[in-house]
């Protein structure tokens, strides 16, 4: 597949939002994950040469946009923030940062979101120690909800590949979350 | 008699393909002894239900349409 060949348009139409949803599954700001896809696409085009067919082009695309996310938190290591100036540079600051999010908060039943909150980050921080191929599993199976017989052949996986990996994925992520006590 | 690690396995080979009764009841069978496997297909279902909840709760970020005729733009001149 050349690069004059492939329709730009319908490649932003077909898999933009499931790379939205894929970047805030891990970083959770939804400006920066906008940011990413979009570059996602603009590497897909000049690189599209490297494409390889016999992969699926989400499957290519996603481990782009995966690299990008990585490099974004290596820079954000050393990336230096000053406290006191997002302290007075509020957007709107008749806005709580918590409260807010759900419509008659009080102290007492946010509490449970915050609960809510902490197990998807959790669960997906656990989701991403996984190995690469059984994360493009959980994702197609849960974030796509493709059928099993979609996900092998995307995959490259037999039937008995896909249930064994699941069965491992599951129970590594009992493990993880059991661990940081969040059941 | 299977094991743990393979009466789970089978659990999980059911939720996707059919399995045979025999298999079926071995799971059974195991179930009514073995409190880990118990512990084991509920936390499987519950991770399912969790999982399925969680990325559903990602699709609603989408791209608007004009934002994505932007990016069509930018890329067409690129």
């Amino acid at each position: 597949m050349k690069g004059d060949q492939i329709d730009t348009g319908l490649l932003v139409e077909e898999h933009s939002d499931y790379l939205l949803s894929f970047a805030m599954s891990k970083l959770r700001d939804i400006d920066l994950s906008k940011d990413l896809v979009q570059d996602t696409f603009l590497s897909a085009i000049t690189k599209i040469d490297t494409f390889e067919n016999r992969s699926n082009i989400r499957t290519w695309l996603t481990s782009i946009l995966n690299r990008k996310i990585i490099d974004h938190w290596r820079r954000a290591e050393t990336r230096y923030t000053d406290p006191i100036s997002s302290f007075f540079n509020q957007d709107d600051s008749s806005k709580h940062w918590i409260l807010d999010k759900k419509d008659n908060a009080t102290n007492e039943t946010i509490e449970d979101e915050i609960i809510l909150e902490e197990t998807n980050n959790d669960l997906f921080e656990c989701i991403g120690k996984l190995p690469e191929k059984w994360k493009g599993v959980i994702a197609s199976k849960y974030l796509d909800e493709k059928v099993s017989e979609d996900i092998c052949k995307e995959l490259d996986i037999t039937p008995s590949n896909l249930w064994v990996i699941i069965h491992r994925a599951k129970l590594l992520l009992r493990d993880c979350l059991q661990k940081r006590d969040v059941r | 008699m299977k094991d743990c690690q393979e009466i789970t396995g089978l659990y999980e080979q059911g939720k996707i393909n059919r399995i045979s009764i025999s298999d079926r009841i071995a799971i059974r069978s195991h179930k009514m002894i073995c409190k880990l496997c118990r512990q084991y297909f509920k936390d499987s279902d519950l991770m399912d239900v969790i999982l399925t909840k969680k990325y559903k709760d990602l699709r609603k970020y989408t791209f608007s349409t004009s934002e994505k005729t932007k990016m069509k733009k930018v890329l067409e001149n690129n």
